[in-house]
């Protein structure tokens, strides 16, 4: 019974908690707009032996612009500022913001934009490719009934000078560990701080002012030159975001964990910075597609929320959201747009129906689903169940890796009834782990998912208080090899909570001596081959 | 107690009457040739007006049929507004009177798939999206890129003798 009431309890704070995030309404108006963003990763130097190699990595996969093809990259000359503070210290912001070599990169930002030379002379080239590549099929067409033409797509890219980022990298934490038998891994934690370059008005007359030609005289070159020696261009901080990961050697060690938390500490920045937030129409449906694609970062599994508009009586504009999608077919659309542009593929995971028209809002989630499960059956018992979403396609089959963690205890008085009670026993656990693999398979309608799984793992049986247990004995002597396999659903209740539940047949594989003996003995109570039963909640991180 | 009920009788008969009433309003928002917004995007290309004008109609197609029906009405009797790429445009017809005067002409020429069809491009990529579909009550509320055929439009008037040609004056 008190377990029951501790499942309870556990599944009424899922619920509550859910309950809490859905209270999140939309108060502000969800924005349809979207336009490139360009960034600038500033390495910040602990002064350390870690310094070189870090550096390293960053300007070969985050200053890469073959690489990083949401953002366009200003490449600048302070690439790295120090702040000597021990690798275990997180960093305040006073420490970036009031660093001297900070002040210098709003300008040098600018610089890069419009190719300052250091005899002042600047050009348009990069700004203007970059309006271009930024222009959307509308834009396009636009472009085509009005007189000033379609040479006048490239002006665009003046207004994206203010979305120019500077990424200030921080890496603390970095920790090796060496296992008992010598296996090596690294960690590292990813901090991130964002700052925007402050494009006032005011700077951009500057820019304009002191831009000089060829044809200029040295006075004017001279007068050009003091008006961009004395320009301020400032940095305001945005947003930080943080990412912990540990790599083995084998997997790449120190680099592989150095990417991996950036990437992730900017998919964490993703949903805080709005402009870095993909906004795009739904063009089609039957499938839902939508005219973004590897240019936008769109990868398989990118989770975004559609929108649409409404307006009440007085006028007032408000953003009402229909469900999530994620991406399943990307389309290569890194070209100039010329009104063709290739659509990415989409699949409704929540919500009602979308419509043509509507607005995608990227959302990212780790697409990781995390839930608590009841047992019956065969190796009964309470479970974490995780799956982390693989793949999926445009008719909805996804690809999962699963993970559960089984615990259950038998206690010393359901022994006694049993008449299993030994002075030395004060009650059996069981504990049981297990990964696995399932293909998602949505039939009838969205909300309902179908998994057939298969699962292999490991089971072990402890006596509480027995000697044996803290011995010499083997480990496979103490455990058994399990399988399972069997069918799950997941229901979405108020996305992204689900009720789940599955039917499997496990068996025993392999029993170790000990593992087999505790199990005899046990009898009943032990663990049995069969069909299980698993029902709980699960929530979509 | 009978007093609360006459309130609630009361309450229960009157509420069609309310309700009609902006029912009618609202019929009367939808069916009106001049409740609209439009806006100059940028100066077109020769002879042409590029403009964002909205529509409203009980589904997406009627509001895009009704946006393109008002993109024509402006020129003709509104005029486009200014914008910061482009100058205002005068209406075609100076007359504040002139669809009364002209009721079977211009009644004829707006009826959906009528003349005006001739005069008017939609610019906008696929259906309207995002913030230019606006779900309201009753219907919708969309915005849509147009290319008048200013000049074209214009000529048409002056040989059908709504407008007197610009060179009569002189």
């Amino acid at each position: 019974m008190r377990k029951h009431l501790l499942l309870a309890v556990v599944l009424f704070l899922l619920c509550s908690l859910n309950n809490i995030i859905a209270q999140e309404k939309v108060s502000e108006v969800v924005s349809d707009e979207y336009n490139r963003s360009s960034i600038s990763v500033v390495y910040v130097s602990r002064g350390d032996v870690y310094d070189s190699q870090l550096k390293e990595y960053i300007k070969k996969n985050f200053m890469n612009s073959d690489k990083v093809t949401k953002f366009d990259i200003n490449f600048i000359k302070t690439n790295e500022i120090n702040v000597n503070v021990p690798r275990n210290t997180q960093l305040t912001l006073n420490q970036i913001s009031s660093n001297t070599e900070v002040q210098s990169i709003g300008k040098e930002i600018l610089s890069y934009w419009f190719n300052r030379k250091d005899n002042g002379e600047m050009d348009a080239t990069i700004v203007e490719k970059r309006g271009r590549y930024n222009v959307t099929d509308q834009d396009y067409f636009n472009a085509q009934v009005a007189k000033v033409g379609l040479s006048a797509l490239k002006d665009g890219g003046y207004k994206l000078v203010g979305n120019s980022y500077v990424l200030f990298l921080d890496y603390s934490n970095v920790e090796k560990k060496v296992d008992d038998k010598g296996k090596v891994s690294w960690t590292s934690q990813a901090n991130v701080y964002v700052y925007k370059l402050n494009y006032t008005d005011e700077v951009y007359n500057s820019v304009m002012n002191s831009w000089i030609y060829a044809e200029d005289t040295d006075a004017v070159k001279q007068q050009k030159n003091d008006i961009w020696n004395n320009m301020n261009v400032g940095l305001n901080f945005v947003a930080s975001g943080d990412y912990s990961t540990s790599k083995s050697e084998s997997d790449g060690g120190l680099e592989t964990s150095a990417i991996e938390s950036y990437q992730s500490a900017i998919h964490v920045l993703e949903n805080k910075i709005d402009t870095w937030s993909v906004a795009s129409a739904i063009t089609h449906v039957k499938p839902l597609r939508a005219k973004i694609g590897k240019k936008e970062g769109v990868k398989n599994t990118t989770r975004y929320r559609a929108y649409i508009y409404t307006e009440d009586e007085n006028g007032k504009l408000k953003s009402v959201p229909k469900g999530y999608v994620r991406a399943t077919k990307v389309a290569d659309n890194r070209v100039n747009a010329s009104g063709k542009t290739p659509e990415s593929e989409f699949y409704q995971i929540s919500g009602f129906g979308i419509s043509e028209g509507a607005i995608l809002k990227q959302k990212n989630d780790w697409a990781l689903g995390g839930g608590l499960s009841y047992r019956m059956g065969s190796f009964d018992g309470y479970y974490l169940n995780l799956d982390k979403l693989v793949s999926i396609k445009t008719n909805g089959i996804s690809q999962y890796a699963l993970v559960n963690i089984g615990f259950n205890i038998i206690s010393e008085s359901k022994l006694k009834d049993n008449n299993l009670y030994t002075s030395t026993s004060s009650g059996v656990n069981f504990i049981n782990a297990s990964i696995g693999y399932g293909i998602g398979i949505r039939p009838f309608i969205r909300y309902f998912e179908f998994m057939p799984f298969v699962l292999v793992g490991i089971d072990g049986i402890n006596v509480n208080g027995e000697e044996d247990d803290s011995d010499d004995s083997s480990f496979s002597e103490k455990t058994a090899y399990t399988g399972s396999l069997g069918l799950k659903f997941n229901m979405n209740i108020a996305y992204p909570l689900q009720l789940f539940g599955s039917v499997d047949y496990s068996a025993l594989l392999f029993q170790g001596d000990i593992y087999k003996l505790r199990n005899e003995t046990l009898d009943d109570l032990g663990r049995k081959n069969g069909v299980g039963f698993n029902i709980g909640l699960k929530y979509i991180f | 107690m009978n007093r609360f009920l006459s309130f609630l009788l009361v309450l229960i008969f009157s509420a069609p009457i309310v309700f009609s009433q902006s029912r009618k309003e609202r019929k009367a928002l939808f069916e009106s040739m001049q409740n609209f917004e439009i806006t100059t995007v940028k100066v077109g290309t020769e002879g042409t007006k590029f403009v964002k004008v909205w529509g409203y109609g009980k589904k997406v197609d009627d509001a895009i049929v009704q946006a393109k029906k008002n993109a024509v009405y402006a020129c003709i009797f509104r005029g486009l507004p200014a914008s910061s790429t482009a100058n205002a445009t005068p209406a075609i017809c100076r007359d504040a009177n002139a669809y009364k005067a002209n009721q079977d002409y211009f009644d004829n020429f707006f009826q959906t798939a009528g003349p005006y069809i001739d005069f008017v491009n939609m610019t906008t990529d696929g259906v309207p999206s995002g913030q230019d579909r606006l779900k309201v009550k009753k219907g919708y509320k969309v915005a849509i890129y147009v290319q008048v055929m200013f000049d074209n439009l214009r000529k048409k008037l002056e040989a059908d003798g709504i407008v007197k040609g610009l060179s009569s004056g002189f």
